[in-house]
C-alpha cells in the first residue's frame, strides 16, 4: 500500500473511527516498547547474574586454593580486570571480599587480603576517604580495618576528632582494630566522648589478652574526659587490671556519678580484703539510691563477717529497694540465717525473705 | 556421604560447598532455613552444616526440626557469629552436635565435619 492509498483510507475515515485508529495505534507502540523494554532488562539482570557468579566462582577458587597460594601467586583474569573498570562490579567484588573476610580466618583470611590489594582495591578504599559525603568515608574506614590496611592508619589519626560521630566512632574502631592497644593512646587527645556504642565496639576490637601491652591507663582514670575514666574503667575489669587498683578505688570519690558506678562494677573484679570497707563508706556518704543499690549488689562477691551489721542495718532502711538489696546480698553470703531474724516473720521482711528465697531456688 | 549446607550468604555457601565437594563429599545447599527444611525432605543427609542467623527460618528452628523429624541422629554443625555465646548454647540444648565460631577455617571445618561424619553410628 502506497502512501497516497493510506492517506486517501484515512481521508475518508470519521471522526470515531479515526480516534479508535489513534488509540490502536498508541496501544501497539506501548505495548512494543514495553515489550522491548523488558527484554533490554531481562537482558541486563541475566548479564549482571552471570558476571557475578563468575565473580563469585572466581573468589571461591581463590579461597579454596589458600592453602597452597603464596601471597604473589594470585593469578586475576582478564576478565576480572576488565570488570574491574565498572564501579557496579568493583563494589561488587569488594563487598564480596569483604563478607568472605569477616568469615574466614587462616590461610583463607590471609590470601583474601592479598587479593583486596592486589587489585588495587585498597586504593579504591582510600579514595572514599577523600569523597565529601560522610557515610562514603565510614564505609572507606570499615574496609580498610576489616582488610588489615595498616598503611591508612596515618589517614585515619586526623579523623577522631572529627565532629561527625559515626566518622570519628569508625575511625577509632578502625584504629584500635589495625594497631590494637596501641591504637588505644589516641583516647589521650579526645576531644568529645566516648558513646557507650562505641566503648562496646572497642572492647570488642581489643585482643582477649593484654599482656604487657595495655599501657596509660592510669593517666586515663585522670582524665577531664568522664567517657574516658569510664572506658579506662571498663579495661581495668575486663583485663582484670589489680595494680590499678589504688586508681580504681580513688574513682569512688569521683564527682561524677557515672565514674563513681563505674568504678563500684570494675572493683568486683580486682577486689581485695579493703574493698568491702571501701565501698561502705563510699555508701555511706552518698545519698543517690541508685548508687547505694549497686554498692550492695557489688558486695555479695567480696562480704565477709565484719559487713553483716552493715547489711543488718541497711536491711531495716526504711527504703525497700534497699532493703530488698541487701537482703539478697545477706542470703548470698552464707554469713546468717534472715528466717532466724526477730523481725522476719514482719511485713514486708516476710515477703521479701519470701522472694530473694524463690529467686535463688 | 552427602552433607547439606544452609548459610545465608552467597559465597559462603558456594565456599562451603565446593571446599566439601573438593574432599570427596555429595553437597546439597540451601540459602536460607527455609529451603533447608525442604531439602530435608527431599533427602536425609549425613550430616548438616547451618548458619544459625538466617531469614525466615533460623539455624535454631532447623535443628528442632531436624531432632523432630528423625529419631535416629543426624549430626549437626552451627556457624555462629562472635558474640553469639547463647545461641550456641541454645542450639546444643535443641541437639547441635558441634559449632565453629566466625571467622573459621575452611580446612578446619571440613576436618570437623569428617570427624562427625566417622563418629555417627
Amino acid at each position: 500500500m502506497g502512501g497516497g492509498e493510506l492517506y486517501a483510507i484515512l481521508k475518508n475515515l470519521s471522526l470515531l473511527e479515526g480516534l479508535f485508529f489513534t488509540c490502536f495505534a498508541c496501544l501497539l507502540l506501548g505495548v512494543t516498547f514495553t515489550f522491548f523494554y523488558l527484554l533490554t532488562v531481562n537482558w541486563h539482570h541475566r548479564r549482571k547474574k552471570q558476571q557475578r557468579d563468575f565473580i563469585e566462582e572466581f573468589i571461591c577458587n581463590v579461597i579454596l586454593e589458600s592453602d597452597e597460594l603464596a601471597d604473589t601467586d594470585i593469578s586475576i583474569p582478564p576478565a576480572i580486570s576488565e570488570l574491574l573498570t565498572h564501579n557496579y562490579y568493583k563494589e561488587f567484588i569488594l563487598n564480596e571480599l569483604l563478607i568472605a573476610k569477616k568469615n574466614l580466618q587462616g590461610s583463607a583470611g590471609h590470601v583474601l587480603k592479598s587479593l583486596y590489594e592486589q587489585l588495587s582495591l585498597n586504593n579504591y578504599s582510600q579514595s572514599k576517604l577523600k569523597k565529601h559525603g560522610w557515610h562514603h568515608k565510614v564505609k572507606g574506614i570499615q574496609e580498610l580495618a576489616e582488610m588489615e590496611q595498616v598503611s591508612a592508619l596515618h589517614q585515619l589519626y586526623p579523623l577522631i576528632n572529627s565532629k561527625n560521630e559515626a566518622l570519628r566512632g569508625a575511625a577509632l574502631s578502625a584504629i584500635v582494630k589495625l594497631s590494637g592497644f596501641e591504637g588505644l593512646k589516641f583516647i589521650e587527645n579526645l576531644s568529645y566522648p566516648l558513646s557507650e556504642w562505641l566503648q562496646i565496639n572497642l572492647l570488642n576490637d581489643l585482643p582477649k589478652h593484654a599482656g604487657n601491652h595495655l599501657k596509660g591507663i592510669e593517666k586515663w582514670l585522670l582524665s577531664s574526659n568522664t567517657s574516658v575514666v569510664v572506658f579506662a574503667l571498663k579495661l581495668t575489669r575486663v583485663y582484670q587490671l589489680f595494680e590499678l587498683y589504688q586508681q580504681v578505688s580513688d574513682c569512688l570519690k569521683h564527682k561524677e556519678e557515672i565514674v563513681r558506678i563505674e568504678a563500684v562494677r570494675s572493683l568486683q573484679f580486682i577486689y581485695n580484703e579493703s574493698t568491702p570497707s571501701s565501698l561502705i563508706q563510699s555508701y555511706h556518704n552518698q545519698e543517690n539510691k541508685r548508687y547505694q543499690l549497686i554498692v550492695l549488689s557489688a558486695l555479695t562477691e567480696m562480704v565477709t563477717n565484719e559487713d553483716i551489721p552493715f547489711l543488718l542495718s541497711e536491711f531495716k532502711a526504711s527504703d525497700d529497694d534497699i532493703k530488698l538489696a541487701a537482703g539478697r546480698t545477706l542470703l548470698k553470703s552464707n554469713e546468717i540465717d534472715l528466717e532466724s531474724l526477730s523481725y522476719s516473720n514482719l511485713h514486708p521482711w516476710s515477703s521479701i525473705i519470701k522472694q530473694i528465697k524463690s529467686e535463688v531456688a | 556421604m552427602t552433607i547439606l549446607v544452609a548459610e545465608d550468604e552467597p559465597i559462603m555457601l558456594t565456599t562451603i560447598a565446593l571446599r566439601l565437594k573438593k574432599d570427596g563429599f555429595n553437597v546439597i545447599t540451601a540459602k536460607d532455613g527455609k529451603e533447608a527444611l525442604d531439602r530435608l525432605n527431599e533427602i536425609k543427609p549425613d550430616l548438616i552444616i547451618t548458619d544459625m542467623m538466617m531469614p525466615y527460618i533460623s539455624g535454631l528452628e532447623v535443628i528442632q526440626q531436624v531432632r523432630k523429624k528423625y529419631e535416629e541422629q543426624i549430626p549437626i554443625i552451627i556457624l555462629s557469629s562472635m558474640g553469639q555465646e547463647n545461641i550456641v548454647v541454645e542450639a546444643f540444648q535443641a541437639g547441635a552436635n558441634d559449632y565453629l565460631t566466625k571467622p573459621f577455617s575452611p580446612a578446619e571445618l571440613t576436618i570437623r565435619a569428617k570427624r562427625l561424619i566417622k563418629l555417627t553410628p
